[in-house]
């Protein structure tokens, strides 16, 4: 499978959740930089995939990225947890109206920590070579 | 505490614009007494998302009533759900490139791009687009209680602590500012801060110790001659009641979360970079030296 495919519009996503919905399969949402993706990230989407549902992350633009939005989108949706992957962009309704709010979950303050330690990993190990 | 603080002056006008409605505040517990007292909150729900039987109760509440609208000061995923939750016909937040977390703008029927700069008129503006008709910038806050040890006259309160390392000021200046406000204005400084301190804020000779809970801060801060703070939510609880203050910014920019109103002084190097990193270090907030902060508390006080 090309993995590129799980990559689609925030009105393609709103229909995809709207059809797991209809077909009663649960539906989670979560927002995120993954800039750049880690381990810490699988684990985390791995504990938050809903069984027999889908999973849509929405990628957010971090203030200064490290990764180009297409890039990381490749990355994350390179995983086999992740059903949908959305590029930054204007939100579109819909999808709030097939996604319950306690379904959605944000990453965002979590992945700017993630994105500092690694960040000062990196710089750690330069100090030492 | 400084997101409640921000948001009293929003309420207090939603709440003269719409005289006959009920005003419901959602809360988490720790920061509830805030509200007490407060002249234009009918109803406090307290909710922690933590704890199940807290969602369920605060479920429960919010299904209780029918509202005509819910507005989200808060702009995070947890504020949104409680908005969702409680079924409003119309719910206010800010627009995606305003919000903390960009999903949470996804619940909202109206997204409002505010042009203002400080939070607490960006709130003012987000209670406009909900059809408040008169502004009105009041910070009513409760009396407090008397907690801990303060001196009988005047003092200058320090509030060391912030959210993360890299707002606070380093605590060996904290030495040589004690030292100057004693030997030359006779003002004790008083270190101020949460129960589990003591050790931490003990640990600054010449200083003062007050270990106090909420109530006990809004006390000392009534109390006290100026206050001393960085990025935190004591510095705003000084500014809502209109001390006298010096506030020392670093990583975080002071147009738009600095202490509101005209009471405090406001320091920050100019090396200082918006950046919002939660590191352990700033190098901009040991900048600031404590004779530069003693002579701005001097000129305030």
């Amino acid at each position: 499978m090309d993995t590129r495919t799980k990559i689609v519009s925030m009105e393609y996503a709103a229909a995809a959740a709207r059809s797991g919905r209809a077909a009663g399969k649960p539906v989670t949402l979560v927002g995120g930089f993954f800039d750049p993706l880690l381990a810490a990230h699988a684990r985390r989407l791995a504990e938050i995939a809903p069984r027999g549902g889908a999973l849509f992350v929405a990628l957010q633009d971090p203030p200064l990225p490290v990764l180009p939005a297409q890039a990381r989108a490749e990355l994350v949706a390179a995983l086999c947890m992740v059903d949908y992957v959305i590029l930054p962009g204007p939100l579109a309704p819909g999808l709030a109206d097939w996604i319950p709010a306690e379904a959605v979950f944000s990453e965002e303050a979590a992945d700017q920590r993630r994105t500092q330690d690694f960040i000062q990993r990196v710089h750690d190990r330069q100090k030492q070579s | 505490m400084g997101d409640v603080i921000h948001a009293l002056p929003a309420c207090a006008t939603l709440k003269h614009s719409f005289p006959g409605s009920t005003l419901t505040w959602v809360i988490h517990p720790r920061w509830a007494q805030l509200l007490e007292a407060n002249p234009f909150v009918d109803d406090v729900i307290r909710l922690d998302r933590r704890k199940a039987g807290s969602l369920a109760d605060a479920w429960r509440a919010l299904r209780h009533s029918r509202y005509d609208f819910a507005v989200d000061f808060q702009g995070l995923i947890q504020s949104a759900l409680v908005a969702s939750i409680a079924r409003a016909d119309r719910i206010f937040g800010f627009h995606q490139s305003q919000v903390r977390e960009k999903l949470a703008a996804l619940f909202y029927s109206s997204r409002v791009r505010s042009t203002a700069l400080h939070v607490v008129d960006r709130n003012l503006e987000l209670a406009a687009a909900a059809g408040a008709s008169t502004i009105l910038i009041q910070f009513p806050l409760p009396a407090g209680i008397p907690e801990g040890d303060l001196p009988e006259g005047g003092f200058v309160l320090a509030n060391p602590q912030a959210g993360w390392g890299a707002k606070e000021w380093p605590l060996d200046h904290f030495r040589v500012l004690a030292r100057r406000l004693r030997d030359e204005l006779g003002l004790p400084l008083v270190l101020n801060g949460p129960p589990g301190s003591r050790s931490l804020l003990g640990s600054v000779p010449g200083a003062l110790v007050n270990i106090s809970g909420l109530p006990g801060l809004i006390h000392s801060t009534r109390r006290a001659s100026a206050v001393l703070g960085c990025d935190s939510g004591p510095t705003h609880l000084a500014a809502a009641l209109g001390k006298p203050g010096v506030a020392i910014f670093g990583p975080t920019d002071p147009a738009r979360n600095g202490p509101y109103g005209g009471s405090f002084t406001v320091l920050r190097s100019p090396t200082a970079v918006t950046s919002h990193q939660r590191r352990a270090h700033d190098p901009s907030m040991e900048a600031i030296s404590p004779d530069l902060v003693f002579e701005a508390l001097k000129a305030r006080l």
